[in-house]
């Protein structure tokens, strides 16, 4: 056994209502449900947070979430899906392993993930918009040509002060 | 309440519209559409060829952003498996560049489909929601009902078959007709004829696939993430 429950269960080392598995993950009906049909997806290896699930199979997770809401919709024939990640104690996770709970949902099913939204100052807007825009540069390489148009909108902007460096110069030129 | 003529005139409009006219129009009339092409102003954070994520303007906490497709989805079953993968990647990676700029100890990953689910705008998105502690946001605690050991076997009962047949259904329409030719040129033997089949030699295929992409991802895994303090706060 190890020290965690999850870990144990992905190994059918603890009984679960499995729905379904690959060598990759593991989806089964949750114990304490919120909604009927409350479904638990989690990846067989161990990772605690979001951030350490390699992308494969970040991509591979969420595909099988994907058919698993529509299965839901289908199943139950109403309503809709949440799908909810987590990711962290403070954001009210309970198990030290990543999972993605998939709950169905039904018009007065007395659930509700809705929040209260904040008012923000136009400053602290502007200020978390400059901070996550410097972060998100350095997202890419998913393997779709990101960084390629990253490059190329760099290119466009070396073309552009070319382009303004030209001018400036033909203008001088004039200049008799 | 009474309908106005300009209501039933539009219902009887949008009524005979095909498909496509339909997805046009929910575009012409989505407000992210606009955002996506520029026409609407927003805060955006990050976009490349194939989605966009920008600030909520009603955030539930500093630092919530919405990311999307480009093209116009409304909800997620609608949208193509590569396209899923995309969007969860970025997901990721857009939570991990949040812990690290706005120091916050966690997020949250939402979708909502469908109204019932909560969902207000016609257009998918995914809300990534930084979280500290004490923020006052309980929305995620998800609630936990007792029910009976039977009664969850009845539900999986339930389930089981319809997800057999939405994974099953992956077969693209291209190797149906494959099948079909095959069985023309005489290959009609009882194992191709059994679909049961047909779908465990897919699942098997794509499994393989997967345990390949993931041997060529190797280097990913061995990525040192300096998150390594979150996942700690459960040691």
């Amino acid at each position: 056994m190890s020290n965690c429950t999850l870990c144990d269960l992905a190994q059918g080392k603890e009984n679960a209502k499995v729905l379904y598995y690959d060598e990759i993950c593991i989806a089964y009906l949750k114990k304490m449900p919120a909604s009927a049909g409350h479904i638990v997806l989690i990846p067989k290896k161990h990772y605690t947070i979001f951030e350490q699930v390699p992308d494969t199979e970040t991509s591979h997770l969420f595909k099988i979430a994907s058919k698993l809401s529509t299965a839901a919709f289908e199943t139950f024939g109403h309503g809709g899906t949440n799908i909810i990640v987590q990711n962290g104690g403070t954001a009210g996770q309970k198990h030290p392993h990543f999972s993605i709970e998939i709950i169905p949902r039904n018009e007065n099913d007395g659930l509700n993930f809705l929040w209260q939204p904040k008012q923000l100052s136009e400053e602290e807007m502007s200020t978390t918009e400059l901070m996550l825009k410097e972060a998100a540069a350095n997202i890419g390489g998913f393997g779709e040509g990101h960084k390629k148009e990253v490059i190329k909108e760099k290119e466009k902007e070396v073309l552009k002060e070319g382009d303004k460096e030209n001018y400036l110069l033909k203008s001088l030129r004039r200049i008799p | 309440m009474e309908m106005s003529q300009e209501e039933s005139d539009m219902r009887e409009k949008l009524k005979n519209m095909s498909p496509e006219q339909l997805k046009e129009y929910q575009k012409q009339n989505c407000i992210f559409c606009q955002i996506i092409s520029g026409k609407v102003q927003s805060k955006k954070i990050y976009e490349d060829s194939r989605c966009i994520a920008i600030l909520d303007i009603n955030p539930a906490n500093p630092g919530h952003i919405l990311l999307m497709p480009k093209e116009h989805f409304s909800v997620m079953p609608q949208i193509p498996e590569p396209d899923i993968g995309h969007l969860f990647m970025v997901s990721k990676a857009l939570s991990s560049e949040i812990l690290k700029s706005l120091k916050v100890k966690g997020t949250n990953i939402f979708v909502a489909n469908g109204a019932a689910a909560g969902q207000r705008a016609q257009h998918f998105m995914i809300h990534i929601i930084p979280r500290k502690d004490n923020d006052g946001i309980t929305a995620f605690n998800i609630p936990q009902r007792q029910i009976p050991d039977s009664d969850l076997d009845e539900i999986k009962a339930r389930m089981v078959g319809v997800i057999a047949k939405v994974f099953g259904l992956r077969a693209p329409a291209t190797e149906e007709k494959k099948d079909k030719t095959e069985e023309k040129a005489g290959g009609k033997t009882k194992k191709e004829k059994n679909p049961e089949n047909r779908q465990a030699k897919e699942r098997l295929v794509s499994k393989n696939k997967i345990a390949k992409d993931l041997d060529d991802k190797e280097i990913l895994k061995s990525e040192k993430i300096d998150l390594d303090k979150i996942a700690g706060l459960f040691k």
